[in-house]
């Protein structure tokens, strides 16, 4: 009588600690949720001084120096993003600026600043590459949660790995993509893609954190091209948020004469 | 132009190259530190050389040795800008001073930007021939191989812009019309339906160009809006 009992107590223990043992660790939309929000949605808005060293498969460098405005509309919504150009010469003083939407493609502006010609972008192609760089321009405003299916594949002290398929495969040049989310800051550390040989061809890696205002934030991070043996190394730095940036910063007036924010 | 004078420039150009990097540097962070002067530039080295000879012209396109100095600083919390360019050109055997920038950005008001003096307008959307766009442009520049940025022809005026939630308004003023400057034989040779032949130097295109300030003047204005 006394071990049923007392294999009845430890059933129901185990029936009632289970649930809660379970929801200490967060299922797959809120691991998705809170990296996209950790890695492009910290703080209402944000400025920081981006280097980027393009080294070719022959270790030449190339680089480019610019300044990168971020202002959030509604976390995990639409964002509002204007790059200024500083380096090298030939781009200097080049504005690249996406109205970020989530319900249809993003709109996107160039200004060149010899012709003075504000040009519109197609945005069909996320795709490309970043000003010659190996990060993309999904990378830099970030890829919708909706465009792929996630899966836990795996879960460790330090990591959730998630692997993630497209749901439209002809739109992307990877079959899947592997990400290390970090526990604790829920912030991507490294992303593995697949082509559609199954090869592994583009890595994307977290090399430095900062906790800078309260916000886990990438200091470091570098992409690289394994195919071309090709890599680019961003750094980060003068990195504030909730600096009060206007939404009217983000038009047309604002390409043909970078504001204050840019400045300073 | 002499020739031995603009070979001397030639020389001069080549030598200035052996200014070194960290030298550069360290006078560009000197004049930021100490006069807040942002300033940069570049030295072009350009040739080219017809692969079929052009009866009308000479058999180099074009030679130019260019060195290039921007500089803006902050006044208040207006803009100066400055960019001019020290143009040897082979091809007409001149070293000219030319300016391309010389202007002041401000905000007096809230809604309002002002840009004043020596700049490329450009309002056409779309890429390089900017269909609409109807400010001066340098052809013969665009067609002998200079940098895109010479296709545009900067003009003198006063642009001023006044934004507001429902459409933004631009205009400018300039108080003298400067035209395109387009192909007169001068480096290019065309036809000319008077003498119904392909002429070139020996037969440049003269023009009458407006001259009297105030009276030959010009007006332009955009009303915008963007819909999303």
């Amino acid at each position: 009588m006394k071990s049923n009992r007392s294999i009845l107590y430890t059933l129901l223990c185990l029936l009632f600690l289970s649930p809660v043992a379970m929801a200490s660790e967060p299922d797959i939309d809120e691991i998705v949720n809170k990296a996209n929000l950790a890695a492009y949605y910290a703080g209402e808005d944000g400025r920081a001084e981006v280097t980027m060293t393009i080294t070719d498969n022959q270790k030449r460098k190339r680089l480019r120096q610019f300044i990168i405005l971020r202002k959030d509309k509604k976390d995990g919504g639409e964002q509002f993003f204007y790059v200024y150009f500083k380096k090298p010469s030939d781009v200097r003083k080049m504005v690249f600026m996406v109205h970020k939407h989530l319900d249809r493609d993003d709109d996107r502006w160039l200004y060149l600043p010899a012709l003075d010609l504000v040009k519109r972008i197609a945005a069909a192609d996320k795709r490309t590459s970043f000003v010659g760089s190996n990060y993309l321009y999904e990378d830099v405003s970030g890829r919708g949660i909706n465009e792929d299916t996630h899966e836990l594949v795996k879960t460790d002290d330090q990591y959730y790995v998630l692997k993630n398929v497209p749901k439209d495969p002809d739109s992307v040049e990877f079959s899947s993509y592997t990400v290390w989310i970090d526990k604790k800051t829920f912030l991507p550390m490294k992303t593995e893609y697949i082509d559609k040989n199954g090869q592994k061809y583009r890595i994307v890696e977290v090399l430095e954190t900062q906790q800078i205002d309260g916000h886990p934030t990438v200091t470091i991070s570098k992409a690289t091209d394994l195919a071309g043996g090709n890599a680019t190394t961003a750094v980060f730095q003068a990195i504030k948020y909730d600096i009060n940036l206007k939404g009217e910063i983000f038009s047309e007036r604002y390409l043909r004469r970078p504001p204050r924010e840019i400045r300073r | 132009m002499n020739k031995t004078l603009f070979a001397g420039f030639i020389c001069i150009w080549l030598i200035s190259l052996h200014i070194s990097e960290a030298d550069a540097a360290g006078l560009i962070d000197n004049l930021y530190d100490n006069y807040g002067l942002e300033v940069a530039g570049f030295e072009e080295l350009a040739g080219g050389v017809r692969l079929q000879s052009d009866g009308e012209e000479k058999q180099i396109s074009i030679f130019d040795a260019r060195i290039r100095l921007e500089a803006t600083r902050e006044i208040g919390e207006a803009l100066l800008n400055f960019k001019g360019d020290l143009l040897a050109d082979g091809v007409t055997e001149t070293i000219e001073l030319q300016l391309r920038e010389l202007n002041l950005i401000a905000s007096p008001l809230d809604n309002m930007d002002i840009k004043l003096g020596r700049a490329v307008f450009t309002w056409g959307t779309g890429d390089l021939l900017f269909i609409n766009d109807t400010f001066a442009k340098d052809w013969q520049s665009f067609f002998i191989g200079r940098d895109e940025e010479y296709l545009k022809y900067p003009g003198n005026g006063i642009k001023i812009s006044f934004f507001s939630d429902f459409a933004n308004l631009d205009l400018i003023y300039s108080p003298l019309f400067e035209g395109s400057r387009f192909i007169s034989g001068e480096r290019l040779s065309y036809y000319n339906a008077g003498a119904e032949k392909i002429v070139g130097r020996n037969l440049q295109v003269t023009t009458n160009e407006p001259n009297r300030w105030f009276k030959d003047d010009e007006l332009h204005g955009r009303l915008s809006k963007n819909i999303h």
